[in-house]
């Protein structure tokens, strides 16, 4: 058993502050001295450091620019059929082979990501600027508005998210743009959440006390001095959402209550190679299941590089 | 015959923090040593490498500083010992009591048994009654009223200043020969500072405990302190018996330092502070030569300020400083500075 | 308990009426528990202040933590809404101005706070945040980056680096930023927050010097929050001393210096160490027993009395007034007097 040592003070990771000037209790004693530039600046030094991150800005880039542009690169179209040839495996004439109406993989792989790479980015999008704006005025506002925006999201946390999918799509149609919609629906609270988390922190600063105290208005505080503080949080949380939108996509689809044919994506792709695990037609299932997998690794680790650095203070690396 | 080792010896101690733009020079080339019931008071501000050399000492550094130089605790060396030898130290030989160590306080276990606790860790021989004896008598040591009565009682039971006196007696259980002190006043109102105080003052007077004092505070090292040692941007700068230090610096920061404060006990209004221009160097990126020159009204350019580093000048009994222009120094006092009369 | 009359502030009666003019200023914050979060209990944290500050002058409120002295300053700059009483600008009641009255009130008092990385938005330029206030009030356009270079000029700090953000600056050169928000808008009063504590020993000089300099050049009128005695000393033309929410001593700062009558005053001067080791050792200290009370539940009568070693019955039974004695200040107690007495007695 340890003696009972009263705990040593935790030496901080250096961080870029200037001459140090400040009493100790302030001050951690390894301070790094200051590097010139904005936060921006700043902000792209240390993500370059991230190399993981960096190679994921990469390969996500390749990834957009090939399923965006399929149209030049898919090798055929997308639901050229080739009845003769059949399901065959991978082969130079079918990078990704085909299944059984003869339909090149690879072509379908890249226009199917077009849809859910499509979803990914205006979920993301939406549930941010929805959840955005609420948590910060619940953030700012307090008591009531607080209050009753809070309960608002609690009620949409609780409700069974595929129970209502499945309704909504139903009632709805099956297009990409209620897919969209809905799942907006259900991401926003998250984001809602730790931005008010942020805002309440923020709003306890002293340079918000200050812009106060030169008359600013509500408004003014929230867009000019909270806000840009918050950013951090807000695009490391879009960032995952994108992942998590895509899976949730991929998902639905899967269970068949996403995209519809002749509409693919590649949960639709999952879902219609459903049954060929073990055969010698799982490649049908392993490439698009790649994919997903490819580009979820890839937002996560750009997730993690951004949140890196955004928040330099995040202990021993 | 040999004298016996001083209890701590430091002999060029040096820190340095790797970053992204070079090592951070926390520390460099310190040299200093405390004999047996000693009170060193070692003052400087933010960046000056105090607390960084207080807790190498004691080998609490995070593992990616580099360490250099020698610690030696009554002749033994410190510095590369395997942590269990350490952890044997601490709390036995050595005590480090840090800046606000309230939290070091368990809400539930009595105060007793937790400042008895560091006694059973190192000597589970010691009898649980002979424990408690010794409980009481260090609660009473630190100036706790009804020792016996209170050492059943728990922490929120006591108030912040008997908690900050409880933490004491705590690190004084085995009695140590070295008590480290990290900056016991900062950031406590000025009367719970006044029981800090009085707590240290009983332990200087009472125990034959040594103490490190470590502060930015000279008003603290002015009042219980024997000998000073000033630090400034990772260097040991002036060294001197504590009355010699105030009376008559001999580093141009010393002076500075001394001039800039001003007093609770004069009227110093109207005219503005003495001030030392420019602010403290970056420990990445030092000036050449000597660190303070930058800022210094009695440097020499280009050398030797500029191009060499100072060591230390024996200016005094037990009075060194480590500038290449003590002589000028010597003949203006912090009064004057401070009054404007060069 | 009924409210003590407030003693007459030391202000001449000839000269202009003064610049901040506060009386019987009280502030309570609810505490709300259980289930529904009912006000459970009061914690007053202002418990009836009144100072005056002529123009030009420096008036300090010293105390420890929990006295109540940032609530005050926020009082006074309607950053808070006082419970009872009155804070007067240049005659005008804060409280009772009407909304766009009030915007422009408020360009006329400003704040500097304690802790240089906090007050300061990190995403601004250093220009940024010292033009916002002019941004705020529309006036940018009438040569605003002009004013923005003038009064970084003023703080001495290089208008050049006014494209720089506050991490690439010192502690010291931030609290001066902050010093140049405050005064961009060429307010009339300047709240201090604990302006120069969170600085090094060697930078506070600096920055106090600023502040004297400052003072005189544009005729500001300061309200000073402070724990550092030395610091007040040199700073301070007046200084009222709070305890638990209530003034225990006000008058000259030189008289409160040199003649302090009030136990805890006392008690507050005998702690703070001096740099000077004969004098130091000589000290004999005055330790206050226990803790500073509860907000929630500060003693009858006195409040002071649960540590004071003078206290008698009626320290309990009645609530010393703030009445000018003899030596020529105000004091709330039914014992002043110079002599520390008791000494040490931690209980």
């Amino acid at each position: 058993m340890r003696p009972p040592t009263p705990a040593p003070p935790a030496v901080p990771e250096p961080e870029p502050v200037g001459p140090s000037e400040l009493l100790p209790s302030v001050e951690p004693p390894t301070a790094v001295e200051a590097q010139p530039g904005s936060a921006g600046q700043l902000f792209w030094r240390r993500l370059r450091r991230h190399r993981l991150a960096l190679i994921s800005i990469v390969v996500l880039a390749l990834l957009a620019i090939a399923c965006f542009g399929a149209g030049l690169f898919a090798p055929y179209g997308r639901d050229e059929q080739n009845l003769a040839l059949g399901a065959v495996g991978p082969s130079w004439q079918h990078w990704f082979g085909t299944d059984e109406l003869g339909r090149d993989q690879l072509s379908r792989l890249l226009y199917a990501g077009q849809i859910s790479l499509e979803i990914g980015l205006a979920v993301a999008l939406l549930s941010t600027l929805v959840g955005t704006v609420i948590g910060a005025v619940a953030g700012y506002l307090g008591r009531a508005t607080d209050q009753t925006l809070m309960r608002l999201t609690d009620l949409f946390l609780v409700v069974p998210a595929v129970a209502v999918l499945a309704i909504a799509l139903k009632k709805f149609g099956h297009d990409r743009f209620t897919i969209i919609w809905v799942l907006a629906a259900l991401f926003w609270m998250y984001v809602a959440r730790v931005v008010r988390a942020q805002v309440l922190s923020i709003k306890e600063q002293d340079y918000v006390e200050a812009a106060r105290a030169s008359g600013a208005s509500g408004a003014w505080i929230i867009v000019r001095h909270v806000l840009p503080n918050c950013v951090g949080p807000i695009v490391v949380n879009a960032t995952l959402s994108v992942a998590a939108a895509i899976v949730a996509e991929s998902t639905l689809s899967f269970l068949g209550f996403g995209i519809q044919i002749p509409a693919t994506s590649w949960g639709r792709m999952l879902a219609d190679a459903e049954g060929t695990v073990g055969t010698s037609q799982s490649y049908l299932l392993y490439f698009p299941g790649l994919a997903i997998l490819l580009t979820v690794l890839a937002v996560n680790f750009l997730g993690d590089g951004l949140r890196d650095a955004f928040d330099p203070q995040r202990g021993d690396a | 015959m040999t004298p016996d080792p001083p209890l701590l010896a430091v002999e060029r101690l040096s820190v340095d923090f790797p970053t992204d733009d070079g090592p951070l020079h926390a520390v460099d080339g310190v040299t200093f040593q405390i004999d047996e019931h000693e009170v060193v008071g070692m003052v400087g501000e933010s960046g000056s490498g105090k607390t960084v050399t207080a807790l190498a000492l004691l080998g609490l550094l995070p593992r990616r500083a580099q360490i250099r130089g020698s610690v030696r605790l009554r002749g033994e060396e410190l510095l590369g010992r395997p942590e269990r030898d350490l952890e044997q130290l601490r709390g036995e030989t050595v005590a480090m009591v840090f800046q606000d160590a309230l939290a070091s306080f368990n809400p539930v276990m009595s105060v007793g048994a937790q400042v008895g606790e560091t006694i059973a860790v190192h000597h589970p021989e010691v009898s649980a009654s002979a424990r408690r004896e010794r409980v009481v008598e260090l609660l009473e040591l630190v100036g706790i009223p009804d020792p016996a009565g209170r050492a059943d009682e728990y922490p929120h039971q006591y108030s912040g200043g008997m908690r900050q006196r409880a933490m004491l007696a705590m690190a004084l259980a085995n009695d140590p020969a070295l008590l480290v002190a990290d900056e016991p006043t900062t950031a406590l109102d000025v009367t719970l500072q006044a029981q800090v105080l009085d707590v240290l003052e009983r332990i200087r007077d009472r125990t034959g405990t040594a103490i490190l004092l470590v502060t930015h505070d000279l008003g603290v090292v002015a009042g219980l302190a024997e000998r000073v040692l000033v630090m400034y941007a990772g260097r040991a700068v002036e060294e001197a018996p504590v009355d010699d230090l105030f009376a008559a610096p001999r580093h141009p920061y010393t002076l500075g330092l001394l001039a800039s404060l001003p007093r609770l006990d004069r009227r110093t209004r109207g005219s503005p502070l003495f001030r030392i221009p420019g602010q403290p160097p970056s420990l990445v990126h030092r000036p050449s030569g000597c660190a303070f020159h930058p800022r210094c009204q009695f440097r020499a350019l280009p050398a030797p300020c500029a191009t060499d580093v100072p060591g230390p000048v024996e200016v005094g009994a037990g009075h060194q400083a480590a500038c290449h222009r003590t002589e000028l120094v010597a003949d203006v006092t912090p009064q004057q500075l401070a009054i404007g009369t060069p | 308990m009924s409210a003590p009359a407030p003693a007459p502030p030391t202000v001449d009666d000839s000269s202009p009426r003064p610049l901040l003019e506060v009386r019987d200023l009280v502030k309570d914050f609810p505490v709300r528990g259980g289930f529904w979060r009912r006000t459970v209990g009061r914690i007053s944290a202002v418990a009836g202040v009144s100072f005056d500050v002529p123009r030009g002058e420096t008036f300090a409120l010293v105390g420890e933590s929990g006295c109540g002295k940032s609530t005050t300053a926020r009082l006074i700059l309607g950053l808070l809404r006082p419970t009872r009483g009155t804070v007067r600008l240049d005659g005008t009641d804060l409280m009772r101005a009407r909304r766009r009255d009030v915007r422009r009130l408020r360009r006329r008092a400003q704040i500097v706070y304690q802790d240089p990385y906090a007050s300061l938005n990190p995403r601004l330029t250093v220009g940024g945040i010292v033009g916002d206030p002019l941004r705020v009030h529309g006036l940018w356009a009438d040569h605003g980056p002009e004013r923005v270079t003038a009064v970084l000029e003023q703080v001495g700090l290089d208008p050049s680096d006014a494209h720089r953000y506050p991490h690439e600056f010192s502690g010291g050169q931030r609290q001066r930023v902050g010093i140049a928000r405050a005064v961009v808008l060429q307010p009339e009063l300047l709240v201090l927050d604990e302006p120069v504590s969170a600085l090094d020993v060697s930078i506070q000089a600096g920055v106090v010097n600023l502040l004297d300099e400052l003072q005189r050049l544009l005729g500001l009128t300061y309200v000073l929050i402070a724990h550092d005695l030395a610091v007040v000393r040199h700073v301070a033309d007046e200084v009222g001393v709070m305890y638990l929410g209530k003034i225990v001593e006000r008058g000259p700062a030189d008289q409160i210096y040199e003649q302090p009558q009030h136990p805890y005053t006392l008690a507050l001067l005998s702690a703070v160490p001096v740099p000077h080791p004969a004098q130091e050792r000589g000290r004999r200290r005055i330790l206050l027993a226990g803790d500073v009370p509860s907000p929630a539940d500060p003693p009858t009568g006195c409040r002071f009395r649960t540590r004071c070693w003078r206290a008698q019955a009626i320290c309990g039974e009645h609530e010393p007034p703030l009445e000018t004695t003899p030596v020529g200040h105000a004091v709330a107690c039914f014992f002043p007097g110079p002599e520390a007495g008791a000494g040490r007695s931690p209980r």
